[in-house]
């Protein structure tokens, strides 16, 4: 799975943080943070540039990647995990147990 | 007839090269800006992170009341103090920062490997053919007095050269794109200053990484 940083357009509503984040599960994709300042950290599987750079309300998308010597990465990776391990769960794609062995 | 060599020749190869070198500059160049777009946003977005949660093991003793008997089977109560545990947690107050102090990086790509393949398949075939066909005829008549005859030929001569020449050509473009580490420029260098020692009359140690 690759990880993306995503805005939205400067000109898109209010709602397409929303948007973008329904359009990215419905592509196999997992929202793994969203930040104060309106941005997505996303997971998405293979080819999922090409799908985020066609919905017509993203404005970016960057490649990026966890450095795990960085101070903060351990902290970023629990949220990820946690925030990724709540969606698959409630699409039914692990059960509550699974999750709580993971 | 054309010339093999000739044909292999002229086989635009420098200009191929040339444009995928300029392609690969140029796509280059667009992965390297949206690389640095993305360092930007993440220097720009700011999350809140607890570094560090404490949990601290005490010793929790208790006294609990039990019944024993004695040598002679009395029963009588005795308190006995038992160790248990009490798990204590605590918390760095939560910090902000960058995605990108924090440890979110932007993917760099760099092409490693560029291939150009040219093939080509040259056939050429010549054929030649010729017919010749010879007829004649002859007629005579007589009569009394008079006669007469006539006398008809033909020749045809067909000759036919087929020649046919045929170049097939296709060409490749491969290349290889691969994820490879930041520049070491781009992530900021963290001087550590740990003033510590200076409790014991030391000097501070500074670290750079």
């Amino acid at each position: 799975m690759d990880m993306f940083l995503v805005r939205a357009r400067d000109d898109a509503p209010a709602q397409a943080i929303e948007e973008i984040a329904e359009y990215a599960a419905q592509h196999g994709g997992l929202v793994l943070m969203a930040t104060a300042a309106g941005s997505l950290v996303l997971g998405m599987p293979p080819g999922g540039k090409d799908v985020l750079e066609r919905h017509p309300q993203i404005g970016f998308v960057g490649g990026v990647a966890l450095d795990p010597s960085k101070p903060g990465a351990r902290a970023l990776h629990q949220q990820f995990a946690l925030n990724a391990a709540l969606q698959l769960v409630g699409r039914g794609d692990i059960t509550g147990q699974e999750q709580a062995k993971r | 007839m054309a010339n093999v060599g000739r044909e292999l020749l002229d086989v635009p190869f420098p200009a191929m090269v040339q444009n995928l070198a300029y392609a690969i500059a140029k796509g280059q160049l667009a992965l390297d800006r949206t690389s640095l777009t993305t360092a930007r946003q993440l220097a720009r977005e700011k999350v809140m992170l607890i570094q560090e949660v404490q949990e601290i093991i005490e010793p929790d003793f208790r006294t609990v009341d039990v019944t024993v008997r004695d040598e002679s089977g009395t029963p009588h109560t005795e308190s006995i103090r038992v160790t248990g545990a009490r798990v204590r947690f605590d918390s760095l107050p939560p910090e902000e920062f960058t995605l990108l102090q924090a440890g979110l990086t932007p993917t760099f790509y760099q092409f490693t490997e560029s291939v150009i393949e040219v093939k080509m398949a040259i056939s050429s075939k010549t054929t030649s053919s010729s017919e010749f066909e010879f007829g004649a005829s002859l007629e005579a008549s007589a009569n009394w007095g008079w006669g007469s005859a006539s006398f008809a030929s033909h020749v045809n001569y067909k000759t036919s050269n087929t020649y046919s020449y045929s170049v097939e050509g296709s060409s490749l473009l491969r290349t290889t794109l691969k994820p490879v580490p930041p520049p070491a420029r781009l992530s900021p260098r963290v001087l550590t200053i740990n003033t510590l020692p200076l409790l014991q009359g030391q000097p501070a140690s500074v670290t750079v990484s």
